[in-house]
């Protein structure tokens, strides 16, 4: 298929070879300019990665550096409601003030919605 | 380095290699220098600024040469899709337009006995009678004499590069041909 001009041009494409391409000729510092540009992106990939990196640290600090209190709800108080009736479930942080407030608690339940301020304190009762 | 293979040289630049990049642009850069000015009708200031920007674009993908086909015709697809997309950003239209890009030619008719011309020509004259001959030819047909002549591609590889169906690469060889054969027959 691809032999039959070709053929007939048979001298034609002897004296081609012969006479060699009339090649342009680049200069000699291509390749170095080349090598620089080829370098550039990787050179630019490492502020960035930088950049990355002290981003996640800055994230990782502001976790594990945050004041210990609100890291962590704060731990349960001791269950007051084993012998104590608690109807609403309520869930009282601290230990001597818990016992307070879940002692007005109390009393104002016994007394009923609408009861107004409870000045009872039932902790001796306890 | 200088003894590996092209083969050899672009699978390193895949693995990041830049000393191989090197050897290759050394090997090449006059070539794909020609044939960006040819295919592409470049003047040699612009054709050397695509011809670094083919090499980078070879060292971007460099690992994604699979050796499916030489390395030569990988490179010379490498550089014709650069300056496609050049093309496409700038002048496309009017590329397309003039003929640049796509389309059949028409076989031209060769003047007969040309070709015996050059074999009684004393062999300095006739090196420069050619050369001076392919110098005249339309950009487009130098290409493909690149390719074919001095590349050593085949018809297929240079459809594959130029993205041309075989017949158009058949009928701008022929028309080179049959050019230059005319150029002989009026000048010797």
């Amino acid at each position: 298929m691809n032999g039959d001009h070709e053929e007939l041009f048979r001298p034609l494409r002897a004296a081609l070879k012969e006479a060699g391409a009339p090649l342009l000729a680049a200069p000699a510092d291509l390749s170095r300019r080349v090598l620089e540009g080829a370098a550039a992106p990787r050179r630019g990939l490492w502020p960035a990665l930088a950049g990355a990196g002290l981003a996640a640290c800055m994230a990782a600090l502001l976790l594990f550096i945050s004041p210990s209190g609100d890291r962590s709800p704060a731990p349960a108080g001791p269950s007051l409601t084993e012998r104590f009736d608690n109807p609403f479930g309520a869930s009282v942080p601290g230990e001597a003030s818990g016992s307070d407030f879940l002692c007005r608690l109390s009393a104002r339940t016994v007394s009923g919605p609408g009861a107004g301020p409870v000045l009872i304190d039932l902790k001796e009762g306890i | 380095m200088e003894n590996l293979s092209d083969e050899t040289l672009i699978r390193s630049a895949g693995e990041g290699d830049s000393s191989a990049l090197g050897e290759l642009v050394t090997r090449y850069k006059d070539r794909v220098l020609t044939f960006m000015a040819w295919q592409f009708s470049l003047p040699p200031e612009e054709a050397l600024d695509m011809t670094q920007e083919v090499f980078l674009a070879v060292w971007k993908s460099a690992a994604s040469f699979r050796g499916e086909s030489l390395f030569k015709t990988w490179l010379f697809s490498v550089a014709r899709n650069t300056g496609l997309s050049y093309f496409r950003h700038y002048i496309a239209k009017k590329a397309e337009s003039a003929g640049l890009l796509f389309g059949d030619e028409e076989f031209e008719n060769i003047p007969d006995g040309a070709p015996g011309l050059l074999e009684e020509l004393e062999a300095g004259e006739r090196r420069a009678l050619v050369r001076a001959a392919v110098a005249s030819l339309p950009d487009k047909l130098k290409a493909a004499l690149l390719l074919r002549e001095w590349e050593g591609l085949s018809y297929e590889e240079m459809a594959e590069v130029l993205q041309v169906p075989v017949g158009t690469v058949r009928s701008r060889l022929h028309n080179a041909y049959a050019r230059l054969t005319k150029n002989f027959r009026e000048n010797v």
